[in-house]
């Protein structure tokens, strides 16, 4: 039954053009592959599911397995990470149905037929839903029913030659290539054609051998394989059907074997198991998580400890929000000290990374405000939005996608790059710090207008992390020009991600100028200040997601625009709303002496 | 006795109450030009908004400001150092980038390896002209102001006192091939005007027998081509080769009437059929019909061009159409951007040519591609780093000097910097290495003016302002 399975898959994929090759040309190697794994490897394997059913394995130690470091990506990782991100990748989360990605993944291989027609590839997009004919609450779908679907094959050959001559695709032909590229995941994890374990690297490509490639070769000539390649097969044949029968002790000693080979002729250009054993740890210590959770206790017993006013709520609830906060800070430098680590380099390449700095630079910041202000607002405020920065970064994988990938060329190796970067996107934390002591800022307006000393003291605290952000912004600004004049040769070309940069700069300047002119008291300045931080939204978030233009396309990507927008909408009825009320008793709080003595040139 | 305090005009110049709407504008504007670039292109963004006189004037209205804000407070006070520095930190980097839009180039130059050179391109449109064996004459072409009509043409005299005019302009436009007859002493092709249409596709072209260019019209699926029959069918009956699985072959008989004979899947839809104008045939492709409105027996390539809209993401095409008058005679035409040159003879042996593209500057030094390298992502087709082994030549002295040009490691030679671009991969895998050249005269005020600023702010910023004697940090 299954050799008929994969022949209906490559008559399928056969179909395709040619022009379309170079991505589904591996589907075609890989299908191929398919057979000769059917035939050789898994034929054992069949016989075996056949006795033991389709039976969950049992629970097995994973330790060993997880650490065998892979090439895949263009880098080194352990197969924990491999399997987290493959696993992440089809089905949209990393602990699919609650095991082990690694069991996943294994499973994949071991029961491909169980896999074939199950419903667990993803499918994000409600109206691409419709147009294959699955329900449009059904999230996931089979590989079957993609590789025999004849309109889905067809829509995704035509997006991808649309992609080729450049024409902007709809959401229901990006979401077209994802499916694919989902489907394509599955069938190569499977096939063993992406599980590049044998560290023989091809001259030319510094290509490992992969699992799909041994199975090949011996299939084609037994005694053409060198005995270590064939130890390899072993191995993780053995692997694979001590998973099948959950025999740990045979799982183990049949995992170190195969990890003692691989390392045996890796040789000393075999990667450093020290660095694939900080990365499966970094995988299962998962610090942004627990920095969220710690920010977000720390934020509600702040959050008491306001409404609770007495001495002993400031000791037994602000006090150990504190302690969370700064706990929090240690939590999310511990990950941060981790990813650079194994990345080998500070992470400025894609919009997760810079949402981890910028949430973490913003904690920084509101340690070192809340340490001279001792206001305790610095802390409530640092703690929600870190809370929402790193609830973010952790739960939507397909927009932010937390994989470590290599760095584009043109990134590497350069001082500057990094400098320009981390300050300008410092700036950015200090001015997310400000939109948070903003909103305290607007409470106060709303509920509390009378307070008008308190108000005055925000307003010049709020005022103090503007600056800081506004010289921030500036210097990153300029050392962008720098670089870009060191590594394009000009130093300014109103490329959209520079000039955003500026336009975020010019409005926070002109509120500064509008503060000290003494046009902005207390509500306009908070309303501007709120407002200018959508120009650092776009600059960060917009350019990046809506323009997607110009010369800093490696960080170019999609989703996450509905909620932006409500974002944005919120915060214009929310100034609206304060801005109305505050108005009105307006006249009464505003007369502060203001500091407009040294702008007179009188 | 300050003018910059004392003058109405000057003072307001110098004040907030212009600045701070200046700021804003030219945020409003930035943000337009952004807007702009990603609808349709860069030089479309650059060609409306940053590239315009009102904006440079804008900016420099704005060098003004900041100017007269700076000196309406002299003699400085010793508070006002971050706020004067920061101010004339800003200039510097106006002035910077005045000169270096003034004084500097920025261009780039695609090498072979083993390939030497020494003319780098700018993207700055500029017609060349040649009379006869004079040397070539340049003009800038971009027309930024206002440009050229029938009303206003621009004029060149010539030195044999006939005059160059281009009197149509187009920033964007569609190049199309007619067919025209032949004029005395030409020599033509046979030519045929063919229509496709279906529900998806309306293609109308020229196809010329012979004319290498123009022989044939490639539709991705299916291909049209333009023959005499019997060089047709000795194709075919050699297996064919060439020709696609789905083709429309237009025949020239030998006795000068049309056939057609269509091909689909590999299969021939019947012996030649003869083939009528103006009338429409099924090509047998879904529903696709075709027709030859018209033929000459003689007839050569001209090119036109028509005003398009705008491109989506795509470099704008100008073109510009000329009007050569030498004594009582007239030669007009049409000369598109980057596409080949026309030239012509006139009477009295008077022979022009006329081209159009990019501006091409002049090295002092010469440049030889020596070897080109790519590294990888291990294990992935994503290049990791490219470099380029080059030997640059002092063309006075004539030393070769060997360089090494990478990524982020540009070549500094006689005010001049190379830096290594892209690279592009020719069908025989081997690779032409593309530098961006540039002269920046203005980078050290633009690098000063950018440390002063940044200092003057966090002096602005550290130093408390005076005014402000309450303190800041009582708890709430």
């Amino acid at each position: 039954m299954e050799s008929k399975n994969q022949t209906t898959i490559r008559h399928r994929f056969t179909q395709m053009n040619t022009d379309s090759e170079k991505i589904f040309g591996k589907a075609l190697v890989s299908v191929h592959l398919c057979e000769s794994v059917a035939k050789k490897l898994f034929f054992v394997l069949m016989l075996l599911s056949v006795l033991c059913g389709l039976a969950f394995a049992g629970e097995l130690d994973y330790r060993t397995l997880s650490l065998i470091p892979i090439q895949e990506g263009g880098r080194f990782k352990p197969l924990d990470t491999f399997a987290r991100e493959s696993v992440r990748f089809a089905t949209g989360r990393e602990a699919y149905e609650g095991r082990n990605p690694l069991a996943t993944v294994l499973d994949w291989a071991a029961h491909p037929q169980a896999w074939d027609n199950k419903n667990f590839i993803l499918v994000e997009n409600l109206d691409f839903r419709s147009l294959i004919g699955i329900p449009q609450d059904q999230k996931w779908v089979s590989p079957q029913l993609l590789i025999n679907h004849e309109g889905f094959i067809a829509y995704a050959k035509s997006s991808y030659a649309k992609q080729q001559r450049k024409i902007t695709l709809d959401p229901k032909e990006k979401e077209s290539l994802a499916v694919f590229g989902r489907l394509q995941r599955y069938e190569d994890v499977k096939s063993g054609e992406v599980l590049a374990l044998v560290p023989v690297a091809d001259t030319a490509t510094q290509k490992w051998g992969t699992i799909g490639d041994l199975n090949r070769a011996y299939h084609e000539s037994k005694a053409a394989v060198p005995e270590a390649a064939l130890g390899v097969l072993e191995s993780f044949a053995g692997v694979l059907n001590a998973y099948d029968k959950g025999d740990d002790a045979q799982f183990q000693a049949q995992s170190q074997a195969l990890s003692q080979i691989l390392a045996q002729i890796g040789g000393k250009d075999y990667p450093d198991p020290g660095k694939m054993r900080l990365e499966t740890q970094f995988n299962s210590l998962k610090p942004f998580r627990w920095a969220w959770i710690i920010y977000l206790v720390a934020a509600l017993l702040t959050a008491l400890s306001f409404v609770f006013k007495s001495p002993r709520a400031y000791n037994w609830l602000y006090l150990p929000g504190f302690a969370l906060f700064v706990t929090g800070l240690g939590m999310s430098t511990c990950g941060f000290v981790m990813r650079c680590l194994i990345a080998g380099r500070p992470p400025v390449s894609n919009m997760y990374e810079s949402l981890i700095w910028v949430t973490f630079m913003m904690t920084v910041f509101a340690l070192i405000f809340e340490l001279i202000f001792k206001v305790r607002l610095f802390v409530l405020a640092g703690s929600i939005l870190a809370w929402v920065g790193f609830v973010l970064a952790d739960n939507i994988p397909t927009v932010l996608s937390p994989s470590i990938e290599p760095i584009e060329p043109v990134l590497r190796s350069s001082f500057w790059l990094t400098i320009h970067v981390l300050t300008i996107t410092s700036g950015y934390a200090a001015f997310l710090l400000s939109l948070g002591i903003g909103h305290v800022c607007l409470w106060f307006l709303w509920f509390r207008p009378g307070r008008k000393e308190t108000l005055q003291k925000l307003t010049r605290i709020l005022y103090r992390v503007v600056q800081v952000g506004v010289v921030l912004l500036a210097a990153g600004t300029i050392l962008g020009g720098v670089w870009a004049n060191y590594s394009w040769g000009r130093f300014w070309g109103w490329d959209p991600k520079e000039t955003w940069a500026l336009i975020a700069l010019l409005g926070y300047v002109a509120i500064l100028h509008g503060r000290l002119a003494g046009w902005l008291r207390e509500l306009g300045f908070t309303i501007g200040v709120v407002s200018a931080f959508l120009g650092v939204l776009m600059a960060w978030y917009g350019v990046n997601f809506i323009l997607g233009v110009g010369l800093h396309s490696y960080g170019f990507s999609k989703g996450g625009l509905p909620y932006v927008i409500a974002f944005v909408a919120f915060e214009i009825v929310l100034l609206t709303v304060v801005g109305l009320k505050a108005g009105k008793g307006k006249l009464s709080a505003v007369d502060t002496p203001m500091p407009e003595k040294s702008l007179n040139p009188r | 006795m300050n003018p910059f305090k004392e003058n109405k005009v000057l003072r307001f110049l110098g004040s907030v109450k212009l600045a701070l709407p200046m700021l804003l504008i030219l945020a409003a504007l930035l943000a337009t030009g952004t807007i702009v670039e990603s609808r349709f292109s860069t030089a479309v963004a650059k060609r409306f908004v940053y590239g315009t006189w009102w904006f440079g004037g804008f900016l420099l209205l704005l060098a003004v400001n900041l100017l007269c804000s700076a000196f309406s407070r002299f003699p400085w006070k010793k508070h006002q150092t971050g706020f004067v520095i920061t101010h004339l930190g800003i200039i510097c980097i106006l002035a910077g980038s005045l000169i270096t839009q003034q004084g500097g180039d920025d261009g780039q130059i695609a090498l072979k390896e083993g390939e030497t050179g020494h003319v780098f391109q700018e993207e700055k449109p500029t017609l060349y002209y040649q009379l006869n064996d004079e040397p070539i004459q340049k003009i800038p072409a971009s027309f930024p102001f206002r440009p050229p009509s029938p009303d206003h043409p621009l004029m060149v005299r010539l030195e044999n006192e006939g005059l160059l005019m281009v009197n149509q302009f187009y920033l964007n436009a569609q190049r199309t091939v007619r067919g025209r007859n032949v004029e005395k002493g030409e020599k033509g092709f046979p030519a045929v005007h063919v229509e496709l249409n279906s529900s998806f596709v309306h293609e109308d072209q020229w196809l010329f027998l012979g004319d290498a260019d123009n022989d044939h019209l490639d539709l991705g699926p299916a291909s049209v081509f333009f023959e005499k029959e019997s060089d047709w069918k000795k194709r075919l009956s050699h297996g064919g080769k060439g020709i696609p699985d789905n083709a429309l072959a237009i025949l020239l008989a030998p006795d000068g009437s049309l056939k057609y004979q269509t091909r689909y899947h590999g299969q021939p839809g019947g012996e030649p059929q003869a083939l009528a104008l103006g009338q429409d045939y099924p090509t047998g492709w879904m529903d696709m019909q075709f027709k030859a409105p018209e033929r000459l027996s003689e007839g050569l390539p001209e090119e036109t061009f028509e005003s398009q809209p705008f491109p989506y993401q795509k470099d704008l095409q100008p073109a510009l159409h000329f009007e050569v008058l030498q004594g009582t005679e007239k030669r007009e035409g049409w000369v598109g951007y980057q596409s080949s040159p026309v030239s012509f003879t006139l009477s009295q042996g008077q022979a022009y040519a006329l081209g159009y593209g990019p501006k091409k500057i002049d090295l002092p030094f010469a440049l030889r591609l020596l070897k080109f390298k790519v590294g990888f992502d291990p294990g992935t087709e994503k290049p990791a780093s490219y470099a380029s082994d080059v030997f640059y030549m002092d063309q006075a002295s004539g030393v070769e000097t060997p360089a090494h040009i990478s990524m982020n490691e540009p070549l500094h030679f006689m005010g001049y910097t190379v830096y290594q671009a892209s690279y592009e991969q020719e069908p025989d895998g081997s690779y032409i290495s593309v530098f961006s050249v540039g002269k920046d005269p203005g980078i050290w005020c633009k690098y000063g003016g950018a440390i002063v600023l940044v200092l003057g702010i966090i002096f602005m910023f550290w130093f408390k302002n005076p005014a402000w004697n309450k303190r800041e940090t009582n708890g709430i």
